[in-house]
């Protein structure tokens, strides 16, 4: 219902016209064209997408309709890094609501992971075992009972190989799980908009409940909700917009502030990305840090 | 001697695609078997993760080089030891991705030229792959179907390719997909294996892997990027090194300059000749290689090798591999993971003249007997009643699961497809 409410909204909210960045924190089309092209140009792990015609939005080019980057790993899950408090930083979005920038400000959450990993290593004894993974404890509730048993489809009459390194242990072949991240226009919030699909160490769809694992507490069932692609078919876990561009607001003025050159529009997605991993702070997508904010 | 060993792709189908395929099912395929084509991609320019610093892999690269061969066992013996970072030797698996565009491109990437396709929704330098795709009706067939046959129909279009030179010009014919599935639209169940035909002949290493940085000077790594853009980025091609130039230039002043300028340069598969080392009998080819593990190169390497085992042998002893590499991170991409491997030999004949590989006897003398022609193709392709000459090698590639075993998958998509479901979520 709150999704149909939304398009409704979106398909009676005018165009936006003039650049308001600096103002409001809010994009036109044409300023999202032009900050994903910078965003390709920068980091080609993203690239534009036509999506389907059907849902095409006439407001964009054809061939750039949103943005999408896929097969990003996430190593660990969100809890056992959030465990360890320091280096918040308190991004406050103009309405009295308080986003919560956990170790973003001197160094990235995967900085973090690499120094634990180090400290670990000091230890003798220590297995390679620092990064979770959640094939256990996923498998045992949900999975189990829907899945097809696939022993007996194994096969030992196919050629034998012996040029293949095997997935075992010894071989430090590591599986994670991966998400596919996009990045939409939305007309009605005039900001940019993340969606995220994730799947797990196998390659299988994730149900909702463990994306949720990958996702910041402050933010999960808050502003991380479940909805409908716009482009296309699928339920994905979506940031939603409504405070984007008080954040991203907040965030030009305090680069402004701190005196720098004036923060040009085409560095509009890449601040954006940086804010929305403080969402999704283990999954290991690529923008450019060198913003401080 | 150790031979060298290969990191397979891991496959990732997209609901997306799954989606799509339920579609065309009910809609177009409906109970038709007919094989349908395929399109998925690989690609190098992974988010390098920062888990796993460039910089000390190289180094820890350096210090196994140090180390006596062979490399397996050296492998595990890192693992335990207490100088190296253990982590350092983590990598991820390569992925090989297949989206909702795995057939909606079949007109723009059908026969394409080197490395010029463009695919809607990815990365630049993605790698086009095609292949086939077997939907069967029922469970049993899936089950029962006689996979070794299925991935030699596969193949046999794969060695044609090679033998007949179309994978010379056209290098994107190396690497090929095969998907078998079944799906269950009633239950949402989605049972699948993948399959990358490769010709499994065995390859010799003298050396282990070192860093490309290591191994060539910094121009030639920069010269190597640049002319690669140019030549279109094709996923397989030959690199002028070292002495390659050695008869063509003579006696002229400038030699040294000359090497300087020319090394590193990339040219197109086709033009293997132009750069081959005379003296040493030394070629230098390079691919994308989407591994990242500092000791094993991707699975495409195989079919390049399987190529230029069929068609270089007479000019070519050993081949220099360059596995080129390209990360980004932070909006800054590297080829810092690049390896190369020196002294790759073509399988050797043994005293009989048989190769060591798994063909027959007739097919091992083939080279022998064609060595002197400049077009080995049409020579075999001339003889009568010689079909059997250069048979095709053992091929293998079907796609382990979870358990390392040869066995299919299945995915249970009831949530991201069953309208139920999607109406208890979208509250």
């Amino acid at each position: 219902m709150q999704s149909f409410l939304h398009s409704l909204g979106e398909s009676i909210t005018p165009v936006l016209k003039s650049s308001k960045f600096k103002e409001t924190g809010v994009l036109t089309p044409e300023e999202f064209v032009a900050a994903g092209d910078f965003l390709v140009f920068k980091c080609p792990t993203w690239s534009w997408s036509a999506g389907d015609d059907s849902k095409r939005r006439p407001y964009l080019p054809a061939s750039k309709q949103f943005l999408v980057t896929k097969n990003v790993p996430c190593f660990k899950r969100v809890k056992s890094i959030e465990e360890i408090e320091e280096d918040e930083v308190m991004l406050e979005d103009g309405e009295g609501d308080v986003w919560v920038d956990a170790y973003h400000s001197t160094s990235s959450s995967s900085q973090q992971v690499e120094s634990e990993l180090k400290d670990m290593s000091l230890n003798d004894n220590i297995q390679i075992q620092p990064i979770e993974i959640a094939t256990a404890d996923g498998d045992s509730d949900d999975d189990s009972d829907d899945v097809p048993d696939m022993d007996e489809f194994e096969e030992d009459n196919l050629q034998e190989d012996h040029g293949t390194v095997g997935f075992k242990e010894e071989d430090n072949i590591l599986k994670t799980r991966t998400y596919d991240l996009y990045m939409t226009y939305d007309k009605y919030y005039q900001t940019p908009r993340m969606w995220l699909y994730g799947y797990d160490e196998h390659g299988r769809p994730l149900s909702e409940k463990h994306m949720f694992e990958d996702f910041s507490q402050d933010h999960a069932r808050k502003t991380v909700t479940m909805e409908s692609h716009p482009h296309i078919s699928l339920t994905m876990a979506s940031i939603h917009p409504c405070k984007h561009a008080n954040v991203m607001k907040r965030i030009i003025d305090n680069i402004a502030t701190q005196g720098k050159d004036e923060l040009q529009v085409y560095l509009y997605l890449m601040i954006f990305l940086k804010f929305v991993s403080s969402v999704i702070p283990t999954i290991e997508y690529d923008y450019t840090r060198e913003f401080t904010m | 001697m150790p031979s060298l060993l290969f990191l397979p792709f891991a496959s990732s189908a997209e609901v997306a695609f799954w989606k799509y395929v339920s579609r065309q099912k009910l809609e177009n395929i409906r109970l038709s078997e007919e094989p349908l084509p395929l399109y998925g991609h690989y690609t190098t320019t992974s988010s390098a993760p920062s888990l796993l610093p460039l910089s000390s892999s190289e180094d820890l690269t350096t210090a196994l080089s140090n180390a006596s061969l062979p490399v397996q066992p050296v492998l595990s013996h890192i693992a335990s030891g207490k100088d190296a970072n253990q982590q350092d030797t983590i990598v991820l698996p390569p992925r090989f991705l297949l989206g909702d565009q795995a057939f909606a491109t079949s007109t723009g990437i059908a026969s394409g030229s080197a490395g010029k396709l463009k695919i809607d929704g990815l990365p630049s330098d993605a790698v086009p792959v095609n292949g086939t795709f077997h939907l069967v009706n029922q469970l049993d067939q899936f089950k029962n179907i006689d996979k070794q046959a299925l991935l030699e129909t596969e193949a046999s279009k794969l060695w044609d390719d090679i033998t007949s030179g179309r994978a010379l010009s056209d290098p994107n014919l190396l690497n090929r997909v095969l998907l078998l599935a079944f799906i269950d639209l009633k239950k949402f169940l989605y049972y699948f294996w993948f399959a990358f035909p490769a010709l499994a002949l065995r390859f010799e290493v003298d050396q282990m892997a070192t860093p490309l940085h290591h191994h060539r000077p910094r121009l030639f790594v920069t010269r190597l990027l640049e002319t690669h853009v140019l030549a279109g980025m094709p996923p397989f091609f030959c690199v002028r090194d070292g002495d390659a130039v050695d008869s063509d230039v003579g006696t002229e002043e400038n030699v040294s300059d000359q090497h300087d300028i020319r090394n590193g340069h990339v040219v197109q598969l086709s033009d293997w000749e132009s750069v081959v080392d005379t003296k040493q009998r030394r070629l230098t080819v390079g691919f994308l290689d989407p591994s990242t593990h500092p000791l094993h190169p991707g699975w495409p390497l195989r079919n390049l090798l399987a190529l230029l085992n069929f068609h270089t042998r007479a000019k070519v002893d050993s081949v220099d591999v360059v596995c080129l590499r390209k990360s980004v991170r932070d909006g800054v991409s590297s080829t810092d993971r690049s390896i190369v491997f020196s002294g790759l030999r073509l399988p050797a004949m043994d005293p009989d003249g048989n190769m060591e590989m798994d063909i027959t006897n007739t097919a091992a003398h083939a080279p022998k007997q064609t060595r002197q022609t400049s077009s080995m193709i049409t020579s075999i392709s001339g003889m009568a009643d010689q079909e059997s000459v250069m048979s095709m090698p053992k091929i293998v590639g079907w796609e382990r699961n979870v358990k390392g075993k040869l066995g299919p998958r299945v995915v249970n998509l009831t949530a991201s497809m069953d309208p139920r479901a999607l109406a208890e979520s979208a509250v």
